[in-house]
């Protein structure tokens, strides 16, 4: 059985909701004292709502609000807040007893040393060595990769689908449009199934103990104070690391900042500095042949992505970030918890994405049978011969567009013919870093920050990934930094 | 003035050091609205336990970090 909870607030808190409850006229979902309540806190969905129902009324119960306002020299909200946390006190000393001595010690332990910045930035190397660079880059896009890829897909599916594609379909733009170099089942499936899925499966997994274990938090207040010289506080830690998985679910998730201006910068920094997993995972294994060449990408996005936080901060207007943050206990992560967020994760992607990666290849397929993309390509081999790239090089960008992954693929197939120096390699791989957006990211930013600002920030960006690759390509070949 | 008890700004506080929230010195309705939903109210002892990177302190049974900025507005009993 439950019983109402009465707070009785001071006298003139309570001659104040009686004298709105007595004006209000309409049948609300919730009581009248209730309604009152909310108006005199200035909830502001609960003002627009009564402003709308009781129109001319509305005057007189916004007289009373001022007028009570007038009597305090703090918010109601907080004069409100404070007899209701007078009456969760009794409350609480009525009825709860503390047991002594039951907190975990070593997660106490634990919890000190991730927020020491002495020992809590070590750890985060060790978690992003491990958790990123070993479990999702070696296992996740190497060995689960290599394994669908070259085993399931290049010896039983590939083979057969362009087998029976030859056999029964007479057209070769439908066999191309189905099968061979870029058809929706031998490039578009097989992309999605043997490439993207064990990488951000092996992300997501990872993500989700992470979360689970309340280190999240941690993370943020470690680095608020760095994140708010790029205009952003702690809490985008979680936007941002969710980026290196898929950077289309870490824009929609920016939306969680707090004000308008966090949020454009988190996403412009989304879609110019940090690698999704797909791509992280190609440009690993791309750069870890070339000594050096690993370092030299790093220390060259970690700086992009600083300085053009930092660039944007002075520019853009709006109030600074403030950082609060809970901080829960450390906790062991449920397996099942883990594994039903992962799995959701997981069927959110293939649902959003996969469709887009079929759209990716029907676009690549029609580019190649209509000539289109030799046009583009043509146009765009000056450029890429501008930050000392070969003219081959302008396909793998073209195809980035479409999938970031598919353009550091693309640059996987000059690396094996052998077209490209270390230095190149480090160029091409930069500059498709910062390079625009995939589509699907792109189609995020426009419902998420709306066409203008969208816009505004590609229009930002594909000029800007040149010239800096221009730059990095100047730098390294003036300080002889890689052959 | 009483014995021992004064009132310093959170920010001011020693790692470890215990006190009980006086006030919170703030006109910023939102930073306002931020420190009560965690429950940080007038009344509610209060423990600072980090101050570098971020403030981390203990209210009730929780732990909050904010940034200087907050933790400047928070006015502590000790």
């Amino acid at each position: 059985m439950s019983t109402q909870l009465e707070v009785t607030y001071d006298r003139q808190i309570e001659s104040a909701v009686s004298e709105i409850s007595n004006r209000l006229q309409y049948q609300y979902v919730l009581s009248k004292r209730a309604i009152a309540l909310l108006l005199l806190q200035e909830d502001e969905d609960i003002i627009a709502m009564v402003k709308e129902k009781e129109t001319n009324n509305y005057l007189k119960i916004s007289r009373i609000i001022e007028s009570t306002k007038q009597k305090y020299n703090r918010p109601l909200n907080y004069i409100i807040s404070l007899s209701r946390q007078k009456k969760v006190d009794t409350i609480v000393e009525e009825t709860m007893t503390k047991v002594q001595g039951k907190e975990n010690r070593i997660a106490d332990y634990l919890s000190r040393l991730t927020m020491n910045p002495l020992t809590g930035v070590p750890i985060l190397l060790l978690v992003l060595y491990y958790g990123l660079y070993k479990f999702v880059g070696e296992f996740g896009a190497g060995t689960v990769v290599d394994f669908l890829e070259e085993h399931i897909f290049g010896v039983f599916i590939n083979p057969w689908v362009n087998g029976v594609v030859q056999t029964y379909i007479p057209w070769t733009w439908l066999q191309d449009l189905l099968a061979n170099d870029y058809g929706i089942i031998t490039l578009g499936i097989r992309y999605a199934v043997a490439i993207i899925l064990p990488i951000v499966g092996t992300f997501f997994l990872m993500f989700s103990i992470i979360e689970d274990s309340g280190y999240l938090p941690r993370l943020a207040m470690l680095v608020d104070r760095v994140f708010k010289k790029i205009g952003l506080n702690g809490r985008a830690v979680i936007p941002m690391t969710l980026g290196f998985g898929c950077d289309t679910m870490a824009t929609m998730v920016s939306r969680t900042l707090e004000t308008k201006r966090e949020r454009v910068i988190a996403t412009l920094l989304l879609a110019l500095a940090i690698p999704c997993s797909a791509q992280l995972g190609v440009i690993l294994a791309l750069l870890s042949g070339a000594p050096g060449a690993l370092g030299v990408w790093l220390a060259f996005i970690g700086f992009i992505f600083l300085l053009i936080g930092f660039l944007t901060t002075k520019i853009l207007p709006g109030d600074k970030p403030s950082f609060y943050m809970e901080v829960p206990p450390l906790r062991l992560p449920k397996v099942s918890n883990v594994l039903t967020k992962t799995y959701t994760r997981m069927q959110w992607y293939f649902v959003e994405i996969v469709p887009l990666f079929i759209l990716a290849s029907l676009l690549i397929w029609f580019g190649n049978l209509t000539g289109l993309f030799g046009v583009v390509i043509s146009w765009m081999q000056p450029i890429v011969n501008f930050i000392g790239l070969p003219d081959k090089a302008a396909e793998a960008f073209l195809f980035g567009f479409f999938r970031r992954d598919f353009g550091a693929a693309g640059l996987y197939d000059l690396q094996e013919a052998g077209l490209l120096s270390p230095r190149q390699l480090v160029v091409a791989a930069a500059t498709l870093t910062l390079f625009v957006p995939c589509i699907a990211q792109f189609s995020m930013m426009l419902k998420e920050r709306g066409v203008k600002t969208a816009l505004a920030i590609a229009g930002f960006i594909f000029p800007f990934a040149f010239i800096a690759g221009w730059a990095l390509n100047w730098v390294l070949i003036t300080f002889k930094v890689l052959p | 003035m009483n014995k021992s008890t004064h009132l310093i700004s959170l920010s001011d506080m020693k790692i470890q050091q215990k006190g009980v929230v006086a006030e919170l010195v703030t006109d910023n309705g939102s930073i306002l609205r931020k420190l009560m939903s965690m429950g940080i109210l007038p009344g509610t002892r209060i423990k600072l336990i980090q101050k570098f990177p971020s403030y981390v302190f203990q209210v009730g049974y929780t732990q909050v970090a904010v940034d200087r900025e907050i933790a400047s507005v928070i006015s502590v009993n000790i």
